[in-house]
């Protein structure tokens, strides 16, 4: 299929998205209801990989649709609505880690000195595949990335686990391509550097 | 290619989009083809932490169309603060306009000789007493005159 022909079967939808979303904007709940079911499976993924409890994800999600809502009106059509919902999404979830900063000490879970921190038994060069080693990546990922910035976080999950490309990501951020590389590059460093500060740290403690 | 335009196209790289001399950079410089290494284990330990979203709770939409029922009964409140507000910005406007044009039709009458002092220089020869230049009140002349007058 050629990109006309993909542009050309995009179109219908497109219409119909747009009807929707003139119809969101004169107050009709249900057309307004379409588009949430249409993006509310992106925003619960972006937000469930972000926090931990299942109420605080329904509660980021509530929050970005609450938002787009009130800002229907300002919306020009001139980016994609899921691009747009995106930099709404991505503004609460900076928000969300801003106010979530200082954790509580229960919340806060133990370094575990064990072979977890293994990135490489986790990793290796393939994506582990059972549940067990998907767990202990995912406790080590939460881990490092409580030493990220948020920005860091959110670039390396919308890259890394949404699969946005550069340029969505770019549009979303309202930056250059290649602005973006440099900051997913420079995460991807703070990231390997919190890993090796870890390891450092867990050798120490065996000693 | 440098070491400092590699990093520039380690995001392509993972992508297979980097051009050529990226390739050759990589395996001619030691440093560039162990970050890469690494840079690759990002993706593969990120990769792997991908999985279904939560779905929502049955709650979720009345939780959110009630949100949306207070938006919209809060902008209406707002849209008719703002509707009358405006209402009385007009009448005022037009209330003002109406006093400027009655005041400008409606000229006052000239003022008559005793109504305003009036001053203007007088001789000290004309004045009983010592009397200095100077400016003074048209009453006081008057009276002055009115007092030469009886004399």
């Amino acid at each position: 299929m050629t990109a006309e022909d993909a542009k050309r079967q995009a179109e219908p939808a497109q219409a119909e998205e747009r009807r929707l979303i003139e119809r969101a904007r004169e107050g009709d709940h249900q057309a307004f209801a379409a588009l949430v079911e249409r993006y509310q499976r992106r925003v619960f993924s972006l937000a469930g990989h972000l926090v931990r409890r299942s109420e605080d994800v329904e509660d980021l999600a509530q929050q970005v649709f609450l938002k787009a809502y009130l800002a229907l009106p300002r919306f020009d059509f001139r980016a994609g609505f899921g691009t747009w919902l995106y930099r709404i999404a991505i503004n609460e979830c900076y928000d969300y880690l801003r106010r979530k900063r200082t954790l509580k000490a229960a919340e806060q879970s133990e370094v575990q000195v064990g072979e977890w921190t293994d990135w490489d038994r986790l990793v290796g060069a393939s994506v582990p595949a059972d549940a067990q080693r998907r767990a202990e990546a995912r406790d080590l990922v939460e881990h490092l990335f409580r030493r990220l910035p948020a920005q860091d976080r959110i670039l390396l999950l919308l890259r890394e686990v949404e699969g946005f490309s550069l340029s969505e990501i770019a549009r979303m951020f309202g930056l250059s391509e290649n602005v973006i590389k440099v900051r997913l590059f420079r995460a991807r460093q703070r990231l390997l550097e919190a890993h090796r500060r870890l390891r450092a740290a867990e050798a120490a403690r065996r000693r | 290619m440098q070491c400092a335009d590699f990093e520039r196209h380690c995001e392509d790289w993972l992508d297979a989009t980097a051009p050529p001399e990226f390739e050759a950079h990589r395996r001619a410089c030691e440093r560039c083809r162990a970050l890469a290494e690494e840079l690759a284990g990002t993706r593969g330990l990120l990769g792997s932490i991908r999985r279904e979203p939560p779905e929502p709770s049955a709650a979720f939409w009345a939780r959110l169309e009630e949100g949306l029922s207070e938006a919209d009964r809060k902008a209406e409140f707002w849209a008719l603060l703002a509707l009358s507000a405006r209402r009385t910005a007009v009448a005022l406007a037009a209330l003002a306009m109406a006093l400027g044009l009655w005041v400008w039709t409606h000229p006052a009458p000239p003022l008559s000789a005793f109504d305003a002092p009036q001053t203007f220089l007088v001789d000290d020869a004309s004045l009983p007493g010592p009397a200095t230049y100077g400016q003074i009140d048209r009453d006081q002349v008057v009276l002055t005159l009115v007092a030469r007058r009886e004399e």
